[in-house]
């Protein structure tokens, strides 16, 4: 497979605007995973900027960003060599271009991403018939209904998205640059380009898909996108059409101490701290007999789906649980081997005192 | 197993003495088992009291009863028969013979001879007499206590007689605070009419429940002797394990409320592991694996707080991860109880041991 680390400006945007509405969420998975996250003032001038924006094509894109950005992603193009870069002016022209085909592998990504329909079902709706779709989308509790319109519209109208889209990417890159956020990243990215090179890039990807047990293709390129904004915002892999990314951070390194084959005494910690919270504890004891999905879970520990969401993708993270896609339904279940060896870890914690 | 229960008064003011001196961390212990606690009027005025006599004799009377908390069975010691519901007053704990203070002078011996200095009784009572140097040397290596304390010790086994009248005229001068209060009162009132109103199963039932939730497996060749406080009347003192019997001083509350049921498997793992995953416990728990420590290692270890260590020493006593010696404050980690965490976690999300 061809790894090609690169830099995509429009990434920070979509990076930024996740934690426009969403700034408990984050919050509480960072404590989870063991680490605090204080956004600068460059970030929280940005913010400001879009929440108090009354224009309304601003606050559909925000919530549209913040909700299906790995999706939203596949709107950019992507550097074809490695240390390459996308600046937000480029991706923005290119998007006017050719947004009819862009259009097709957002849609793409988001009836098999976010909406969960299978690879045929996909076919037959991106053929054109929609019949199954208004149902899904509003079955998508998580999101909200600027985003659900947002996607309705992108199935139906994708002209009139293209205007709104434009707008507001244009207005965001002005405060993008208005807040300092824009230097920020770039003072930042251009160390970071020149290291891209190396073949350290390549393994932590390589090691990532592997220990998260993800299928990637490799007939094609995975593209590795670095973002800055969020320095803590776990890795994401992403496909659709004849792409594949993962977006990553200074947050691999996190992950790669809990890739770490040997159970670290950070990560049990983590494991134990996460284990004592009931509703995690709940959720775990629920799928250790047979897998569940969302709905189910929601139900069960009596919590709303987005709670449940957000508590599944820190054990994710850890790898304490594993997921697959059935039935336009993502199925939750035990990582058995992996907690075997944390459990293992924790019994023989205290053992090198012994001797 | 045999089981003792009743009420020996000079244990409560024990408990009075070292709320006084710990206030900040008896409290933050209870809240961080999520117990709510107020401490009585009475008790505070009874510590106010307390600390505001500056005598040099109270400050070493007082130092060292805090100090050797676990060593108080010791100086007041049972000579009774023991049946359940007995009640013994501070005046009749006082209230020693000559002969008396050979039994307690014996004992002493026979603890700080097997603990501390890992020899057998008759070998220590022949170094008092022909090596008292050594003895000295060796009471002067007390690991983590207070100059006031090896005073003290000294005292008790070189001259005995003195060491008792002290003890006794500065019980007495406490006492009077005791009484002056009215938390003698209030406590004698509510422990006394618990004790005759309601059957000594009762108590029973609680240690059992008590024994459950922390996970403790008791060596059942010894008696239990259960005596109830009221000074602080959710919290207990650990259980204290001696070479001819074990002794727990329980909470009036705790026999009420806290453990007058049974505690789910799950509520009990999930605070073990909040205790367990803290960030300064897990450090501290694999200081103390490598090799036991006093309480002033680990103030140095850490580089936090003698109260903040107390603290967290509290937490681990409590839950069973910890041994602290009775008479060197030496902490050693238990390692049992990691195990059966690690066993109860398998046997909840149906992990199979593949050992």
């Amino acid at each position: 497979m061809n790894i090609i680390p690169g830099y995509v400006e429009l990434v920070e945007i979509l990076m930024a605007c996740g934690f426009a509405d969403r700034k408990s969420y984050f919050d509480a998975v960072s404590h989870d995973l063991g680490f605090d996250f204080e956004p600068g003032q460059e970030l929280r001038a940005f913010l400001l900027k879009i929440r108090e924006n009354e224009n309304w094509s601003i606050k559909v894109a925000a919530d549209v960003f913040s909700e299906i950005k790995d999706s939203v992603i596949f709107f950019c193009d992507f550097p074809e060599r490695t240390g390459g870069e996308i600046l937000l002016e480029d991706s923005i022209e290119s998007l006017a271009n050719d947004f009819e085909e862009k259009s097709r592998c957002v849609v793409n990504s988001i009836l098999s991403s976010n909406l969960n329909f299978s690879q045929e079902e996909v076919g037959k709706i991106l053929e054109g018939d929609l019949s199954i779709v208004p149902e899904a989308v509003n079955k998508a509790e998580d999101l909200s209904e600027n985003t659900t319109w947002f996607i309705t519209q992108l199935i139906n109208f994708p002209r009139q998205s293209k205007e709104i889209l434009l707008f507001a990417l244009k207005e965001m890159k002005k405060y993008y640059e208005e807040s300092g956020l824009r230097k920020k990243n770039r003072d930042q990215i251009a160390e970071k380009l020149k290291l891209f090179g190396s073949d350290q890039y390549s393994e932590i990807a390589e090691g990532f898909l592997d220990f998260y047990g993800i299928k990637a293709r490799e007939d094609l390129p995975l593209h590795l996108l670095f973002q800055n904004t969020l320095k803590y915002s776990g890795l994401k892999f992403a496909s659709s059409c004849n792409a594949q990314l993962i977006v990553f951070s200074e947050h691999f390194k996190q992950i790669e101490e809990i890739m770490n084959p040997l159970v670290t005494d950070n990560t049990l910690r983590l494991f134990l701290r996460n284990l004592s919270d009931q509703t995690k504890m709940q959720i775990l004891k629920s799928i250790s007999d047979e897998p569940k999905y969302v709905d189910e879970l929601a139900k069960l520990v009596g919590l709303s789906k987005a709670t449940v969401s957000y508590h599944l993708s820190t054990l994710s993270e850890l790898a304490l649980v594993k997921s697959r896609k059935d039935h336009r339904r993502v199925y939750f279940s035990l990582n058995k081997e992996r907690l075997e060896k944390i459990l293992k870890g924790l019994e023989t914690l205290y053992d090198e005192g012994e001797n | 197993m045999e089981i003792v229960t009743g009420y020996f008064e000079i244990y409560d003011l024990t408990m009075a003495i070292q709320f006084s001196l710990n206030t900040g961390p008896v409290e933050k212990v209870l809240k961080m088992l999520g117990v709510d606690y107020e401490p009585s009027s009475q008790l505070l005025e009874f510590r106010e009291t307390l600390l505001k006599d500056e005598e040099w004799s109270t400050r070493m009377y007082i130092t060292f009863m805090n100090e050797l908390g676990v060593m108080a069975p010791i100086l007041f010691p049972i000579r009774q028969k023991l049946q359940d519901g007995m009640q013994v007053t501070i005046e009749e704990s006082l209230n020693v013979t000559e002969e008396g203070i050979e039994l307690i002078r014996d004992r002493f011996i026979q603890v700080f001879a097997d603990r501390r200095l890992k020899i057998s009784h008759d070998e220590l009572n022949r170094m008092i007499s022909e090596e008292p140097q050594k003895v000295s040397k060796a009471i002067e290596a007390i690991g983590g206590v207070s100059p006031d304390t090896v005073w003290f010790v000294h005292q008790l086994l070189f001259f005995p007689k003195t060491a008792m009248d002290f003890l006794s005229s500065k019980t007495m001068r406490i006492l009077d605070y005791y009484e002056g209060s009215g938390l003698r009162d209030l406590n004698t009132r509510l422990v006394k009419g618990y004790i005759e109103s309601s059957s000594p199963q009762k108590i029973k039932d609680a240690f059992s429940n008590y024994l459950d939730y922390y996970d403790i497996v008791l060596d059942e060749t010894k008696p239990v002797y259960i005596t109830l406080q009221n000074s602080v009347p959710h919290t207990n003192s650990g259980l204290m394990t001696y070479p001819t019997f074990h002794l727990l001083i329980m909470g009036l509350e705790e026999v009420t409320e806290d453990f007058s049921g049974r505690i789910p498997q799950e509520v009990r793992l999930r605070s073990f592991l909040k205790v367990l995953s803290d960030e300064t416990r897990f450090k501290i728990l694999k200081r103390l694996s490598r090799e036991p420590a006093t309480q002033k290692d680990l103030v140095e270890f850490t580089g936090l707080a003698k109260s903040t260590i107390s603290y967290h020493m509290g937490l681990l006593f409590k839950s069973s991860l910890i041994d602290v010696d009775p008479f060197s404050s030496i902490i050693c980690v238990r390692r049992e109880t990691v195990s059966r965490a690690a066993a109860d976690i398998r046997n909840l999300l149906n992990l199979r041991d593949k050992k």
